[in-house]
């Protein structure tokens, strides 16, 4: 599968976006140092407090955003924010969704009405706004955006989970376990999920770069990462009063827009690139989904 | 498909021509449009168009353009009064008042100025008294108490508030059931909510009748307390003032018309059109194309307008309110913002700030000319106490912690027995996320501190601001005060008397001070006896006094009075400031275009 | 199974969806002190002091039950509660706002669908040729774009640097006059089509200028999920066995692919839409906000950041009765489109 991988030009692709973001993650310490004394290395030092973002200099090699934040800092240490949430993120979900979409699919049933229900009300509402609210609640901080985003996507998962446990449930071999006398548990772990994983790993691997858009959009609209955090939703939102500069200089603040908004679109990009790919080897007749 | 792509396309590129050079750009002359009319762009919306309701500035300008009070003041000054609705005023003794109401003045609706309906107006508002309303500064003279409710119970009497305000002839006769400084009720008095209603047209559309649920019964305290949509003044109004209202569309704008029958004589705009715009860019293409007289301009856009001769800009307008960062003397001992919680390098004890040297360590260590010129862009004037710029009693030349890391050492290494210098401290300051102000004021005192000594920690933490009012305005009573060690919040005027500034920092029931802990019964009493001193000199004696000690005591970092600016087209004239005024248009009335 | 009582059982299924998410939301709400939700009451923080009237005046120290009855008692009775934020009862600005989203949503959907469409059938008839691969990137792309950073690109090259050529906001500030004025009926409230009744051009172009922009950032990704989508079906039922012979009659390729394979791709197609819907849903929040087009999609928004919950609530109702209602309506479709599908059939 890796061979596949590496040979379709836009799997690779993603591939190499994917790894440069590592090493920048892994990294960022070296790339970009925090200053002496500085306390918490993701909130991004700046120099005075001016609100009037400076254009890219020397010091400043993407120069600063509202309240004189390094935007060169801001990215790189934003790196380490995006990994965090769409891995931390996609890990409670992925396991919320196997625990409780096996139960409704193995079982069926009441169990099977009950979490289908549950789920029917998480999805009738916009995860934004039901994002929002949590976050509104638990005030804003990185680790409200994952709460926020796992309480909202673990539907997805156990619906599809529970999906695919039907259709394999059905199969000859899991009969053939039955048969033998072993334990319902013992049959969903070690015959069921297995094979209903796949298409679930797929989903997840597209699913890393929509949860980070998500947090990104959070972060945007004020209920994310504190102000002055390390993460690119929340330095795209300082730009939001410079979008248009003086008049005869209007694309004065460009790099505050422009340079945060880059790094999102790359990183979901990535994750795009591979997971497509992904799904088209996997299984053919998944591109359906 | 392909048909349908190439004609889309063509229709775009057609569209895109037709419209390129929309701007109205800048430099370029601007056109004077609606002559008649006075139109201005700013952000919010109007609260509630009840005079007795609106305690927010974008209310109490539409307010002020619809009703009228018995008095104003007299141009810029904030302490000589003019007549209006009242003609002359006596004051017979130390509670009681007596106002000559005008003759031949007539409402919107057709009705004609009485003294009842004075006397209405304000029997209403202490009727109605809503929670977290202006009506305690009618209340606290005339019935002796803040609220006419305890929690949620009514404990004023019906008679009182019957006997507070009399019919007698032509006259209306305010009785005081405390001793209440004279100059503090003309005041107050002038505001929005001074405003006179017509009586018969409110009692028409369903407000609280007199007659049916008199004071004397129970009936009237049905219409106590009600949610603000309930009153029928909320969206309709008929006031006695040069402009009525047409339409209000709740966000979007609203329009007033003409009063024809205005009392003073003719009116200078047909029209004033108050817009709702949230977008900076969009309220300034409306000034530069003449179509928005006057817009709001946020401080970071300055530079933007500065210079431009087709517009008559006013700065440097001091506004009666200021900012500071408060000290708790009683944090709430599980507050997950003090770290460990005691004097061991990890967190703070929540009596930290009784220490005298640790505050005045901190008031050296902030440094204001930096947060002045950052954060305010150099608009704003340093505070050395809670008297602003514009009340009696304010020194220019006030004593003021200066900003210097040395003498902040100094008082640190003395703080606590010389312990915070040993082991240092750990706490979490907070502010209100979005507000760039309070973020620089935050971060300046952090890393200042940290500067000092990097045992000296300080993190910062954004709340929304539901959750930092929570945090401010909680209290085990009798035992601890709220979890936030610092807050930083401002107080904006009242009305224009320095006991409205000094009693919320430092009288132990003042807005503030209460939570804080500060305040004792030495500083109250003076705080007492300056407020109903009568002589202008002795008050100003005694208001030094005052801010001596809030120098000394240093119960706060204070920081400074904001200096505004207005933006009007250069069409708009007559404009002066009073800072009493809502809203950023003045004494519109007294304007005119051309 | 019958039609009629097919789409009666769907219809009651409402109930318990209904209850379960504004049971949630109230749960939500009431992890907030009463303090905090005091505070959407009040203007300034020196109102503070009366703290406690507000908490009682608006029973906001009541237990959850208790407030929860109150609501639902209302709500049965008609009245949706009052929205702070727009200063108009939670029905009216429901009402108020929705023209604004359903404007983006009507100019959006047939682009996004219609586009989508068509770029996914050209793709799968040229499969691993150039426009295949060239498309699919776009895609891709067009997938991992933020939306709010979308929007405000757009804003600064189209407003900052063609300097208010494409503004944000609804209408200028002139036409907001025309379209307030006595001569300008507003039929619908949306601005293009009242424009097109009204037959008033400067109001028409005008609306376009203003909605061009978050009806592109709107679009972008959901094109590309479509035309990926649509790729995917048509490669299937280009494989079937009616296709083979369809072509083995003779019949040349353009109609094999526009008669027969495009109809039987379209069935997911129809499914997705009803998952546009959702999309677009949240999609509409970011775009509101950022171009100031006061929808509901911006309100929403700004009763959530202001605590403000009956307008939550209300538009947490409004939401799910049209998440149920298109729902249904998709299933029904299906069973329209593909008869292979019956009513009732379990449906993934």
């Amino acid at each position: 599968m890796i061979r596949q991988l590496v040979k379709n030009p836009l799997s690779l692709a993603g591939i190499i976006i994917l790894l440069i973001f590592v090493v920048i993650a892994i990294f960022a310490p070296l790339i970009a140092p925090t200053p002496d004394g500085h306390l918490n290395p993701y909130m991004i030092p700046h120099e005075g407090y001016s609100p009037i973002p400076q254009p890219p200099s020397e010091e400043h090699i993407f120069g600063t955003t509202e309240g004189q934040y390094d935007i060169f800092y801001g990215v790189i240490w934003g790196t380490r924010s995006a990994f965090q949430v769409g891995l931390v993120v996609i890990g409670i979900v992925v396991v919320i969704g196997i625990i409780l979409g096996s139960l409704a699919g193995y079982f069926g049933g009441i169990i099977d009405e009950v979490i289908m229900r549950i789920t029917d009300i998480f999805l009738a509402f916009p995860t934004l706004i039901l994002a929002m609210a949590i976050v509104s609640v638990l005030g804003p901080s990185l680790k409200s955006v994952m709460i926020a985003l796992a309480v909202v996507s673990w539907p997805s998962y156990a619906r599809l989970i529970r999906g695919d446990i039907l259709q394999v449930r059905e199969e000859d071999y899991i009969e053939a376990s039955r048969g033998i006398g072993a334990s319902s548990s013992r049959v969903i772990i070690r015959h069921a999920l297995p094979n209903a994983i796949y298409p679930t790993l797929v989903m997840a691997s597209l699913d890393i770069g929509a949860i980070v858009l998500s947090a990104a959009a959070l972060s945007f609209l004020g209920l994310g990462a504190p102000e002055g955090y390390a993460d690119w939703g929340q330095l795209t939102s300082f730009a939001r009063n410079w979008i248009v500069g003086p008049y005869g200089e209007p694309l004065k603040y460009w790099y505050a827009v422009t340079i945060p908004g880059l790094f999102i679109l790359f990183f979901v990009l990535g994750w795009n690139l591979l997971g497509d790919a992904f799904r088209d080897i996997l299984d053919p007749r998944l591109a359906r989904r | 498909m392909k048909k349908i792509l190439f004609i889309s396309l063509a229709m775009v590129l057609a569209l895109s021509v037709s419209l390129i050079g929309c701007d109205g750009g800048g430099g370029e002359a601007i056109p004077l449009h609606n002559p008649d009319d006075f139109i201005q762009e700013t952000i919010g919306d109007v609260d509630s168009l009840d005079p007795a309701w609106g305690y927010d500035t974008s209310s109490g300008e539409q307010v002020t353009y619809i009703y009228e009070p018995l008095l104003v003041y007299d141009g810029e000054s904030t302490d000589v009064f003019l007549p209006a609705l009242a003609t002359n005023w006596t004051v017979v003794n130390a509670t009681q008042i007596r106002f000559t109401i005008r003759e031949d003045v007539s409402f919107h609706e057709g009705g004609s100025l009485t003294p009842e309906d004075v006397e209405y107006s304000f029997e209403r508002m202490m009727v109605q008294d809503r929670g977290g309303g202006p009506a305690w500064m009618i209340n606290l003279p005339l019935l002796g108490m803040y609220r006419t409710r305890s929690g949620a119970t009514i404990v004023a009497d019906g008679e009182d508030i019957d006997n507070a305000v009399e019919v007698d002839g032509n006259e209306v006769v305010f009785n005081f059931a405390i001793e209440f400084p004279m100059i503090q009720w003309l005041q107050i008095l002038v505001q929005p909510w001074g405003s006179i209603l017509d009586k018969e047209w409110c009692v028409a559309n369903g407000e609280w009748d007199p007659a049916s649920d008199p004071l004397s019964g129970e009936g009237w305290k049905a219409y106590n307390n009600p949610a603000k949509a309930d009153s029928y003044l909320y969206n309709h109004a008929n006031g006695t003032g040069p402009w009525k209202l047409d339409t209000w569309q709740a966000g979007d704008y609203i329009r007033l018309i003409e009063h024809e029958d205005y009392w003073r004589g003719s009116v200078p705009f047909n029209l004033v059109v108050t817009k709702f715009v949230d977008e900076y860019t969009s309220r300034r293409l409306s000034l530069l194309n003449g179509d928005a007289d006057l817009i709001y301009v946020p401080r970071q856009y300055i530079g933007d307008l500065e210079g431009n001769t087709e517009l008559n800009a006013y700065e440097d307008l001091p506004a009666l309110q200021n900012d500071c960062i408060f000290f708790n003397f009683s944090i709430d001992p599980d507050s997950d913002f003090i770290g460990s919680g005691a004097l061991d390098g990890d967190g703070i004890p929540p009596d930290f700030f009784t220490d005298e040297h640790v505050r005045k360590g901190f008031a050296y260590a902030f440094d204001y000319d930096t947060y002045i010129a950052d954060a305010f862009l150099g608009e704003a004037t340093r505070m050395g106490n809670p008297l602003v710029d514009g009340l009696l009693g304010y020194d220019p030349n006030a004593q003021m912690y200066s900003h210097c890391l040395t003498a902040a050492a100094d008082e640190l290494e003395l703080a606590w027995g010389g312990n915070v210098s040993d082991v240092g401290f750990k706490f979490t300051i907070t502010y209100n996320s979005g507000n760039i102000e309070r973020k620089t004021g935050c971060e300046i005192l952090a890393e200042q501190l940290l500067a000092i000594d990097p045992k000296y920690q300080i993190a910062i933490q954004p709340l929304t601001w539901p959750t930092f009012l929570d945090n401010i305005f909680s209290e085990d009573p009798g035992v601890h005060k709220g979890p936030l060690p610092l807050f930083q919040i401002g107080w904006l005027a009242d009305y224009p008397d320095p006991d409205n500034f000094i009693t919320p920092y430092m009288h132990s029931y003042g807005d503030w001070a209460y939570y804080q802990d500060y305040g004792y019964p030495s500083l109250d009493t003076k705080i007492e006896t300056a407020r109903y001193e009568t002589d202008d000199a002795t008050r100003e004696i005694l208001y030094d006094e005052i801010c001596d000690i809030y120098h000394e005591d240093c119960p706060g970092i204070m920081l400074s009075q904001p200096l505004g600016r207005r933006w009007f087209t250069k069409y708009i004239h007559g404009f002066y400031f009073n800072p009493t005024i809502p809203g950023p248009a003045g004494p519109l009335y007294y304007m005119s275009k051309s | 199974m019958e039609l009629r009582s097919y789409i009666f059982r769907r219809l009651l299924l409402l109930i318990p969806v209904l209850f379960g998410v504004t049971v949630f939301i109230f749960g939500i709400t009431m992890l907030f002190s009463p303090t905090q939700r005091a505070t959407l009451y009040i203007t300034s923080p020196q109102q503070m002091r009366d703290l406690a009237t507000i908490i009682a005046r608006y029973g906001l120290d009541r237990p959850f039950w208790s407030q929860y009855a109150t609501w639902i008692g209302q709500v049965l009775t008609g009245n949706l509660g009052w929205s702070n934020v727009v200063s108009m009862p939670v029905w009216n600005a429901i009402w108020h706002y929705l023209p604004a989203t359903l404007e983006l949503a009507i100019v959006a959907a047939p682009l996004i669908i219609l586009t989508g469409i068509f770029l996914g059938s050209k793709a799968a008839a040229h499969k691993d040729r150039p426009l295949d691969h060239g498309t699919r990137v776009i895609a891709i792309v067009g997938w991992s774009l933020p939306t709010f950073w979308l929007g405000l690109i757009l804003l600064m090259i189209f407003y900052g640097y063609f300097r208010g050529f494409l503004p944000p906001g609804r209408l200028s500030t002139q036409m907001e006059v025309v379209v307030t004025s006595a001569d300008f009926i507003r039929y619908t409230r949306m601005n293009t089509i009242d424009a097109i009744l009204n037959l008033n051009g400067p109001v028409l172009l005008d609306a376009l200028r203003h909605i061009i922009l978050p009806v592109i950032t709107l679009s972008v990704v959901n094109v590309a999920f479509i035309m990926r989508l649509m790729r995917s079906s048509m490669l299937e039922s280009l494989g079937k066995g009616y296709i083979l012979t369809a072509r083995a009659k003779g019949l040349s390729e353009r109609v094999v692919v526009n008669k027969h394979a495009r109809r039987n791709a379209l069935i997911p197609v129809i499914t997705i839409s009803g998952y546009l819907f959702a999309a677009l849903a949240n999609g509409v929040v970011i775009t509101e906000t950022i171009f100031s087009y006061k929808g509901i999609g911006w309100w929403a928004w700004q009763s959530a950041i202001r605590l403000d919950i009956a307008s939550v609530l209300g538009f947490a109702l409004f939401n799910a009765v049209l998440f149920v209602v298109v729902n249904l309506v998709v299933d029904v479709l299906y069973t329209r489109v593909d008869p292979r599908v019956r009513l009732g059939g379990t449906v993934q």
